[in-house]
């Protein structure tokens, strides 16, 4: 009687293990000026990138490094855009049998833009520069700033086009709302949106 | 003239041989296009979601190594996001996720994309 009760309890962990560990990182693709009408760009910088990572899932039950393997391809890849446009985002999936368990692998391609000069704000810094070379560096590095609106539209988390809705999801509550409720204040940030709600512009002065 | 044994031989090494090549080969999704430059005129119809569902099953033995409607989940999802805006040709601001679960006889992996469906405007 007590072996059943151990039973049950383990299938029940199991289970529970089963349900949450089930469920991949999302990830959100393009730069985030993609949509928001003529590029900037230097049509002639195109390049291709490429960034893969892979996970591990053994007996078909436990996953190793499988549900945010997307995000880190994607984050590799905009490593390697290092801060410039990107587009035509292609993904590739791929799997190889390991006898004990199977190799999932992700695989990301894209073309990426350098900015035509003068673009918005000034360029990123993106590496270290030591001697003649520039030391590659993680994009948490390249984006860390005490500001969460800087921060999270350097990781492309609001980008233009968004909702205020989309905008609150990611940043929370704003400190201060416009009377016309079309520019979120968060902090030193301005966030103003278009009368459709979607997001045009970032700024540290009030927009008028 | 082969022995019986050697050709025995011969054709577990080619069976083998084939066996690895159709998995290495069959293991791809392709190269799917999910975030394509938009064109330069556009219309927002609204969010698209779609999803594509494949599974890695049991095969004759205790290891599972068929997949089922895997290799194409990704542009099941894509088509099916598309499709689930009339009028749409594309999308923009894609986001992508895959969910899995286990199912006894395989795991079955769920790719969703979710956008802003489009259609080109002259």
């Amino acid at each position: 009687m007590k072996a059943v009760g151990t039973f049950t309890t383990i299938g029940i962990a199991v289970l529970g293990c089963l349900l949450v560990g089930c469920s991949g990182t999302p990830i959100r693709l393009g730069s985030a000026d993609q949509y928001s009408g003529p590029r900037d760009i230097d049509a002639n910088t195109g390049r291709n990138i490429k960034a893969s990572a892979s996970g591990f899932q053994l007996l078909l039950l436990i996953p190793i490094n499988i549900n945010d393997r997307q995000e880190r391809a994607y984050q590799s890849l905009l490593a390697q855009a290092a801060g410039d446009y990107v587009t035509n985002i292609a993904v590739e999936e791929s799997w190889t049998w390991a006898f004990v368990g199977t190799v999932y692998r992700t695989t990301l391609t894209a073309t990426a833009y350098r900015r035509a000069a003068g673009w918005g704000r000034p360029a990123p810094q993106t590496g270290r520069v030591s001697g003649s070379t520039i030391a590659p560096t993680s994009l948490s590095e390249m984006c860390s700033t005490t500001n969460m609106v800087d921060r999270a539209e350097c990781h492309g988390r609001i980008r233009s086009g968004m909702t205020i809705d989309h905008v609150t999801e990611e940043l929370g509550k704003p400190s201060d709302i416009s009377a016309d409720g079309t520019v979120l204040r968060y902090d030193d940030r301005f966030i103003k949106f278009d009368s459709n709600n979607r997001l045009i512009g970032i700024s540290e002065r009030p927009p008028q | 003239m082969l022995g019986f044994s050697r050709r025995v031989r011969l054709a577990c090494c080619g069976s083998a041989l084939i066996a690895g090549v159709l998995l290495i080969a069959g293991c791809a999704s392709g190269r799917v296009m999910i975030a394509p430059e938009p064109p330069a005129n556009f219309e927002r119809l609204g969010r698209a979601t779609g999803t594509g569902t494949g599974s890695l099953g049991i095969g004759g033995s205790a290891e599972y190594v068929i997949p089922m409607w895997l290799n194409g989940r990704v542009q099941r999802a894509y088509d099916d996001a598309v499709a689930s805006v009339p009028g749409a040709t594309g999308l923009i601001d894609v986001t992508l996720k895959e969910n899995w679960y286990w199912w006894i006889l395989g795991t079955a992996r769920t790719v969703t994309i979710t956008g802003e469906a489009i259609r080109e405007v002259q």
